[in-house]
């Protein structure tokens, strides 16, 4: 994709990004139900099924994920799974992302309390 | 997971999803519904996932439509605010759309009702009419004769064929005696046709031999005219022509499409001599194709079976081909007088939409920094775009809306205004298909008016257009130019057309029809049915009638006439200055009109040399003609006719003589006489016609009647004198020389008055363009003005630059016009009788109005430059 800097990234980007990532790194499978159980594992309340689809198809638009099919088993009625990883960019512009907050809420501990 | 939940699921996603989305996520889905089911039961696992795919199938359709819509109902708001805070454009863009929908959508009514709308018989797809022609002459009589009739009918596979045939019948019994429209028709027309008979029965196959029972099928206007509707009326009898005959049923309405009949009855009863010939080609043939067969094979077959007879008899049949064709209706040269209407419609709409496209144009300069702001502040190019198109197309909706409404009023006074008869007429309404038209055209137009200022809108790149403050206006001037051009081409086409109508009408109206056309009623009449049978009987009768008719009070003079001048039918005849027969293709053709003596004094037309007929001209004497100064001419040059012979196969082996020579008359209407094939006309007297034609024309004779007074009033008492011992004798289709001169150039009349309409609206429309190009150059050109005069430019050379400006715009616009007109020109002349092109005059009077009206357009922009003020300007 383009060089140019990227429109900055939602909060529910974020979040779905950093899922991948958590599942990526404990060499699990990453594909739509184990990303939304992360989210709502970790978020501690139900998120809609359809907006973790969407969001993960406009990620992969935007080249920050990128996904590959692997088959299917019966328990799937034979249907693939759609696999997601963190692309290069999509690593950078989480950093970015995770760095604009790091920067901004620096200083605001005493009000914002231990995050 | 069960079957049928599976199915229900996958179809839901399948439906909003693609593909290759949708799989993937069924398979999660799925998955999912497994692990819940091994946690919690299949029942709830069931009502889990029926909320998940709705939830899904919810979240993926909502964004996109919903955003759609809601960027349509903001563009319509924003449009809604645009109209209220200029209510002056508003109304001048939505009068302007809604006169010119309105009558596009009048012309496009009239045109489906009676041009492109289906027949209204049920089997109308599959229905040929059949007809054959001698392979030399492509112009002949395309009727059957009934014994070929019947061998077609009988020889054909592919098709059911059913015939009719014309007739005239006096109704005597009951009420007031009446001629009626008669047709012969095989059994089986209507059920051919695919038309029902609502009231009685159909005719059957019984009644359509010798012998049967006499029994007739009202038309439905005959029904409800003379029998007030009833239902009792069925099993009644009526009497035509001294035969009784039982009414078995009532035709519906829908029938008088292709015929215009008071009563039918079937063919077979009757057992006339003409029915048995050959040579007598009578039956109007149609024909439904049977299941499976082709109009194709319908034509081969025909085309055979016509082979077969042309061998069987030659005497008659001889190089006599059959074909068949599509059953439409026949409606001669109206579909090109409609297309041409239509077209010029088409172009006052067209100038319309070119003048709001232009209104928004120079709206959207005034715009241009609104969108560069919300292109810069983040709104896709695509939906400023799109905010444009929503501008336009609302407007163009909502005039669409109110010229529907328009044409609603208009198509009814327009078809009641159009001269002569035009088919179809109770079809003519404003349905769905019209309603899709003028839905269609307003979303055309407002789409074609509404991309100028939408690319206007999006060219260009924001950060210049932001910079420069709106003052690049070179490629948009070039573009309302173009505009301009356009619509002075188009207001000079339909100048031009009204102009070569105006000028033809002078023309036809101040042409002398060749008769003092002032108080002379017209009337066919139809004398006692069973007198027509004896010839000697027949004379007496009209002779008693002529005699009844002069008693009545304020009557001058009358006589009898077949072929009436300025009304329908002629009788054309071969003439001969020999008796050796001469080649066909050097045949001279004359009109002849069988009179009596005073016809000359009830039509005053004036008599040149010679004598008229007088009662000495009897059966027996010297056979004599009158002709008129077109036939003495032709036919003798400059000698002196009188005297002369003349030979034609219609009066006989033996010569006729001349004895008079008469002025000309327009027969053919004041309009089309100048410009028709056969002019020469030839008068014989009724006296001397041969007993066997009496019969015949009998049934053609008109009489003219000279009155004192207001012909009008006579009517009545005429009828009365008329009516004769057996209350049997009856006028019909009456009329005055007034009435048919008038008629005659009906068409050029009315056709003058649309064009005049529609070229005063164009040129309206095309002053208010240039006024509105003009106008806003010039606004934006005020402080290069301002320049100029502080520079010492006079107010005049100010002035002179904008009309320059204005002038050449519309220069060019004239030569692109003057080649429309010349086409256009061309196109009418050849459907308006008595036009002549002549582009030159066309032009010549066009051209000077336009000009005029554009300079007087231009003027007030030109003036409003002169007065710009330096100082308040560079301030």
């Amino acid at each position: 994709m383009s060089t140019q800097p990227q429109s900055p990234l939602g909060e529910f980007e974020v979040v779905v990004l950093l899922a991948v990532l958590h599942l990526n790194q404990r060499r699990e499978l990453a594909y739509g139900s184990p990303i939304r159980d992360e989210i709502e594992r970790r978020g501690g309340r139900p998120v809609a099924r359809g907006a973790v689809y969407i969001t993960l198809d406009r990620l992969a638009e935007k080249g920050l994920l990128e996904s590959t099919l692997s088959g299917g088993s019966t328990e799937r009625k034979l249907r693939p799974r759609r696999l997601f990883r963190v692309t290069p960019t999509g690593l950078r512009a989480l950093r970015q992302a995770m760095g604009l907050f790091a920067r901004m809420q620096r200083g605001l501990e005493p009000v914002l309390g231990d995050l | 997971m069960p079957t049928i939940l599976w199915r229900y699921i996958e179809r839901r996603l399948n439906r909003e999803l693609p593909r290759d989305t949708a799989d993937p996520l069924l398979g999660d889905l799925a998955e999912d519904y497994a692990r819940k089911r091994r946690a919690a039961g299949a029942m709830s696992a069931a009502i889990w996932v029926v909320r998940e795919a709705r939830s899904l199938t919810r979240t993926y359709r909502t964004p996109r439509s919903r955003s759609w819509l809601r960027d349509f109902a903001q563009d319509a708001r924003l449009t809604g605010r645009m109209l209220r805070h200029s209510p002056g454009f508003a109304a001048v863009a939505l009068i302007t759309l809604a006169v010119g929908t309105g009558i596009t959508t009048v012309m496009f009514t009239v045109i489906e009702g009676v041009l492109l709308r289906p027949l209204p018989y049920a089997n109308h797809q599959r229905l040929v009419r059949v007809t054959t022609e001698e392979e030399t002459d492509r112009f002949g009589d395309q009727r059957l004769a009934h014994p070929d009739f019947v061998d077609v009918r009988s020889q054909s596979r592919t098709l059911d064929l059913a015939g009719r045939f014309l007739d005239t019948a006096t109704m005597t019994m009951p009420g007031e005696p009446e001629l009626l429209t008669m047709s012969y028709i095989s059994a089986n027309l209507f059920s051919t046709l695919g038309v029902r008979v609502n009231v009685g029965r159909d005719f059957t196959a019984d009644d359509d031999r010798v012998g049967a029972p006499s029994v007739v099928i009202l038309s439905d206007d005959v029904w409800r005219r003379r029998f007030g509707g009833a239902p009792n009326a069925i099993g009644t009898t009526l009497v035509l022509d001294t035969r009784t005959y039982t009414i078995v049923g009532v035709a519906p309405a829908a029938i008088r499409v292709i015929d215009g009949v008071d009563v039918y009855t079937p063919i077979g009863q009757n057992p006339m001599r003409v029915l048995t010939r050959r040579a007598v080609r009578l039956i109007d043939t149609v024909g439904l194709l049977r299941p499976g067969a082709t109009l194709e094979q319908a034509r081969a077959e025909m085309k055979g079976i016509g082979a077969g007879l042309a061998t069987a008899y030659p005497d008659t049949n001889k190089d006599r081909v059959y074909a068949a064709d599509r059953l439409r209706l026949d409606v001669g040269d109206l579909d090109k007088t409609l297309w041409l209407l239509f077209a010029a419609v088409a172009g006052v709409l067209l100038i319309a939409c070119v003048n709001i496209a232009n209104l928004l144009l120079a709206r959207a300069q005034t715009r241009q920094h609104e969108f560069a702001l919300r292109v810069a502040l983040g709104a896709a190019r695509g939906r400023v775009i799109r905010q444009c198109l929503a501008e336009s197309v609302v407007l163009s909706t909502l005039g669409g809306v109110l010229g529907v409404g328009l044409a609603w009023i208009g198509v009814v006074p327009f078809v009641a205004a159009w001269p002569g008869a035009l088919p179809r007429t109770e079809e003519i309404a404003i349905n769905s298909p019209v309603l899709l038209f003028a839905l269609g055209i307003s979303l055309v137009s407002g789409i074609a008016f509404g991309l100028a200022p939408a690319f206007g809108a999006q060219s260009g790149d924001v950060e210049a257009t932001l910079r420069a403050g709106g003052r690049g206006i070179a490629s948009r001037s070039r573009r309302m130019g173009a505009f301009v051009v356009v619509q002075i081409a188009l207001a000079m086409i339909l100048l031009a057309c009204a102009s070569l109508l105006g000028r033809t009408l002078l023309d036809v109206s101040s042409r002398d029809p060749g008769v003092d056309v002032r108080n002379v009623l017209i009337a066919r009449t139809a004398i006692s049915p069973p007198k027509l049978r004896n010839p000697s009987a027949a004379r007496i009768a009209w002779q008693d009638l002529l005699d009844r008719a002069r008693q009545v009070p304020g009557v001058s003079a009358i006589a009898m006439v077949d072929t009436v001048p300025m009304r329908q039918g002629t009788n054309q005849i071969e003439y001969r200055r020999s008796a050796a027969p001469v080649d066909e293709k050097q045949q001279t053709t004359t009109l002849a009109t069988c009179i009596t003596p005073d016809y000359l004094k009830v039509t005053g037309i004036p008599l040149r040399a010679g004598r008229f007929f007088t009662d000495a001209d009897r059966p027996g004497s010297q056979q004599v003609v009158v002709i008129d100064e077109v036939l003495a001419e032709r036919a003798f040059g400059k000698d002196s006719p009188i005297g002369r012979q003349l030979w034609s196969n219609e009066f006989g082996a033996d010569p006729v003589t001349v004895v008079g020579v008469v002025g000309h008359v327009r027969q053919w209407g004041l309009a089309a006489d100048d410009q028709s094939a056969v002019r020469a006309q030839l008068y014989y007297p009724f006296a001397q016609l041969p007993d066997a034609l009496v019969w015949r024309w009998s049934q053609l004779m008109s009489i003219a009647v000279r009155t004192e007074v207001d012909p009008e009033t006579l009517v009545t008492p005429l009828r009365q004198a008329i009516f004769g011992e057996g209350r049997d004798q009856v006028l019909y289709q009456l009329s005055t020389f007034d009435s048919l001169a008038a008629a005659s150039i009906a068409p050029q009349r009315f056709l003058l008055v649309l064009f005049g309409v529609f070229a005063a609206m164009a040129l309206a429309l095309a002053c208010v363009g240039i006024y509105g190009v003009l106008a806003y150059l010039t606004r934006q050109r005020l402080p290069e003005m301002s320049v100029r005069i502080a520079l010492g430019a006079t107010a005049g050379a100010v002035r002179w630059l904008v009309l320059r400006h204005g002038v050449g715009l519309m220069l060019v616009g004239l030569i692109l016009g003057v080649a429309g007109a010349i086409a256009s020109e061309r196109v009418l002349s050849s459907v308006v009788e008595g036009a002549e092109p002549q582009a030159v005059l066309s032009v010549a009077v066009a051209a000077p109005i336009l000009l005029l009206a554009g300079v007087l357009a231009s003027l007030i922009p030109a003036r409003r430059a002169s007065r710009a003020n330096p100082a308040t300007l560079l301030r």
